[in-house]
């Protein structure tokens, strides 16, 4: 009996589990070899990750991808989309298995992550080729050195209902420049017979509440961390009154997420809402004779504070894992040439190209609304650049969140937000 | 080795060849995760560098002192204890309608088991606009002079959660009335039928003939229901992300955040294994339910 079970049965199992190894150690070689490096041609392939899936703007990427190839026959470019829901996980799992692509379009919170985790290449150089010919560099700047090429920028501005604000006792000529102005307004318009509201305000939405909050609070003089980034500094008075303002106006606001803000203003019925050049596409190519104007932030008071909005934008980087670094730096110079970053921006409705040549095109310069956007970010920061920025970003919406749905006080609110803000830094410190 | 011999031992290995498929599916994909993800849950996790540093229990310590978790535990228990009760009681009596002659029968029972057969995604996304400001649904509560949050309903602390369930509940009652469906075909009609001969009135019918029959259909759905519930995160991450302020953030939404947006996968690994065991448990108390309803079956 023990013969049989150790010598057939055993070696059944023997047998069984050495096919069975055998899969699975062979699976991941297996895996790899299947990313072939060249085409059947023989041209290098250099794989390409980006975000933009809208048909339209995917488009334009696509015949940049074939003019580079055109220009370059010895390369190939396979496009990989991804999404703003889950992009990021994927992209953390390519470093992480050690699939990554060769060049990657990145969002500008995430640069100093991947810096930090020393998954990008220093792409310094390249700034010291191209810096004076792009704007919107910093994002990508980390422990003084480039990890990115500013692919495209955007800021925030406040849209006005020029029809609505007559209601409110005002001109559209006259656009609110203090927030006691915005304030009086949009309470105002509020209590018109109807179903009008005074102003936007963004709900529980993740990666995109803080944004709402954060022109508020540098318009206020105030900011996230204190100057060195080793503590939070979201109990100052500034950010304590920049938040009191924006609970205060989400009184006479209407609560909902960023698209259906969006809609509501197409809709005739907000007075006010910050929002970026996606909704000026919107606007124009819906067709709607929606009368209305772009301004730049309000602030506290003539004395104090300044018109300062968000910046954000996406970022051409290379993974210092990457197979084809110089293919991928080659098609990034390309994908960021000033035809290139034209028809993106004509794609996308973005009113600021990075291109300072694209930006002088009267087809930016000489639109109203446009230049309003140009204006506003000369005034407009980015979020710090933290490698645990994603985890403050959590915090602070949890703080802005708190107080807007009236679960703490204005002043408890941020001191528990900072609190939790400095333990996430503390750990950092100490890795 | 005669011809008898090697045909006995190629029909002896036939069966493991058989099962390697499913061997090979087990090892790779269930049981070497597994593993994994428990030696994680022992182990503070690099993501970048892919370096390991073992840190012994404080995970699990750090899972269990944490409030958001028990916060989470608890939205998924409030989850849970709403929906499937709800589900079973209107699915059940969805199927003894479902079960009558009645005109268009077929189209009915197809009607109901539509949301089923329907992306979760795609019916989550429907009912963000069904439940928003303009949405049909909070105009028609406006209409009905219900009150409403000043928000619409998935942006409200005290109606996400509700809201969130009542869409579960409306998806789920198709799937288990077919199920009931199927057990009350297995009802004798002539025991109905003597029952009623016999003056039984429906109610009585139902508890002495109709349910013991449908006792193990009932537990079956019990128990997958409170095993899906439990693990609630499709709708979560679609509708409401856990929000507002966290009302309703899941157990499993509460380790996909710490796992994909945080990347702590220690915490990640050890806050699923914490709620492996939950589930776990209450999978053992349905078990025994489940031995109680088989002596009724016999």
């Amino acid at each position: 009996m023990m013969k049989r079970i150790l010598g057939v049965h055993l070696g059944r199992w023997v047998l069984s589990l050495s096919l069975v190894a055998g899969f699975v150690v062979g699976l991941p070689g297996g895996c790899g070899k299947n990313e072939a490096d060249k085409t059947a041609e023989g041209k290098t392939i250099v794989r390409f990750w980006q975000f933009w899936t809208e048909p339209k703007v995917r488009a334009v990427i696509i015949k940049a991808a074939e003019g580079f190839e055109a220009a370059n026959p010895e390369y190939k470019v396979e496009i990989t989309d991804l999404t703003w829901n889950d992009g990021h996980q994927k992209i953390v799992a390519a470093f992480a298995g050690g699939a990554v692509p060769d060049l990657l379009e990145l969002g500008s919170d995430w640069i100093a992550e991947f810096a930090d985790g020393n998954a990008l290449m220093d792409m310094t150089s390249e700034y010291n080729n191209l810096g004076n010919s792009y704007v919107g560099w910093l994002p990508a700047v980390y422990k003084n050195r480039c990890w990115g090429l500013p692919w495209y920028v955007s800021t925030r501005v406040l849209y006005q209902n020029d029809e609505l604000v007559r209601y409110a006792g005002a001109t559209p000529n006259n656009p609110p420049i203090l927030w006691g102005q915005l304030m009086e307004r949009a309470k105002r318009i509020s209590q018109v017979k109807g179903k009008f509201y005074g102003y936007g305000v963004n709900a529980a939405e993740r990666h995109r509440l803080y944004k709402k909050f954060l022109p508020f609070l540098w318009s206020a003089g105030g900011d996230i961390l204190t100057p060195d980034g080793t503590k939070c500094d979201l109990v100052s008075p500034q950010a304590i009154e920049a938040l009191k303002f924006l609970v205060d106006l989400s009184e006479f606001g209407y609560v909902e997420k960023q698209a259906q803000l969006d809609e509501m203003f197409l809709a005739n019925r907000l007075l006010y809402h910050i929002s970026g050049d996606w909704l000026y596409e919107r606007i124009k190519t819906s067709g709607s004779p929606l009368k209305f104007s772009a301004h730049k932030i309000p602030f506290p008071a003539l004395n104090r504070g300044g018109q300062v909005s968000f910046a954000g934008g996406e970022y051409l980087t290379i993974p210092r894992a990457a197979k084809q670094p110089l293919g991928a730096i080659k098609l990034a110079r390309f994908m960021m040439n000033e035809k290139t970053i034209f028809n993106l921006c004509i794609a996308t409705g973005c009113a600021t190209p990075t291109h300072k040549g694209v930006a002088e095109n009267p087809y930016f310069a000489k639109d109203s609304v446009r230049e309003v956007f140009i204006e506003q970010l000369k005034q407009a920061k980015a979020p710090p650049v933290h490698p645990r920025w994603v985890d403050i970003e959590t915090e602070l919406e949890w703080g802005v969140e708190q107080a807007l749905y009236k679960k703490m006080t204005v002043p408890d609110a941020l001191n528990k937000t900072c609190e939790k803000i400095d333990k996430i830094l503390e750990d950092f410190a100490k890795k | 080795m005669d011809s008898m011999d090697r045909k006995r031992g190629s029909s002896e290995a036939s069966p493991w060849l058989m099962t390697m498929p499913w061997l090979v599916t087990l090892l790779v994909f269930w049981a070497y995760p597994l593993g994994y993800a428990l030696a994680l849950g022992f182990a503070k996790y690099d993501i970048f560098s892919r370096t390991w540093q073992w840190v012994g229990f404080a995970n699990f310590q750090a899972v269990l002192t944490n409030s958001d978790f028990w916060s989470a535990l608890g939205h998924t228990a409030v989850f849970t204890a709403g929906t499937v009760p709800a589900t079973t009681v209107l699915s059940l009596l969805l199927a003894l309608a479902l079960n009558r002659r009645m005109w268009g029968r077929s189209m009915f029972r197809a009607g109901y088991f539509a949301p089923t057969l329907t992306a979760t995604v795609v019916t989550a996304l429907v009912f963000i606009h069904l439940y928003g400001q303009g949405g049909y649904l909070f105009r028609l509560a406006q209409f009905t002079g219900l009150p409403l949050p000043s928000q619409g309903f998935l942006l409200s602390e005290s109606t996400a959660l509700v809201s969130v369930m009542l869409m579960d509940v409306w998806v789920s009652i198709g799937y288990y009335a077919l199920l009931f469906l199927a057990g009350l075909q297995a009802v004798p009609q002539e025991l109905v039928e003597d029952a009623q001969m016999h003056g039984a009135n429906g109610w009585q019918r139902f508890w002495a003939i109709t349910w013991p029959y449908l006792r193990p259909t009932m537990l079956y759905a019990i128990v997958i229901n409170l095993i899906k519930s439990l693990q609630i995160f499709t709708e979560i991450f679609v509708m409401t992300q856990g929000g507002p302020v966290g009302s309703t953030t899941t157990s499993v939404y509460h380790v996909y955040t710490a796992a994909f947006e945080r990347f702590d996968l220690g915490y990640a690994s050890a806050a699923a294994y914490l709620l492996f065991v939950i589930i776990a448990l209450a999978s053992v108390i349905q078990f025994r339910l489940l031995q109680f309803g088989r002596g009724a079956e016999e």
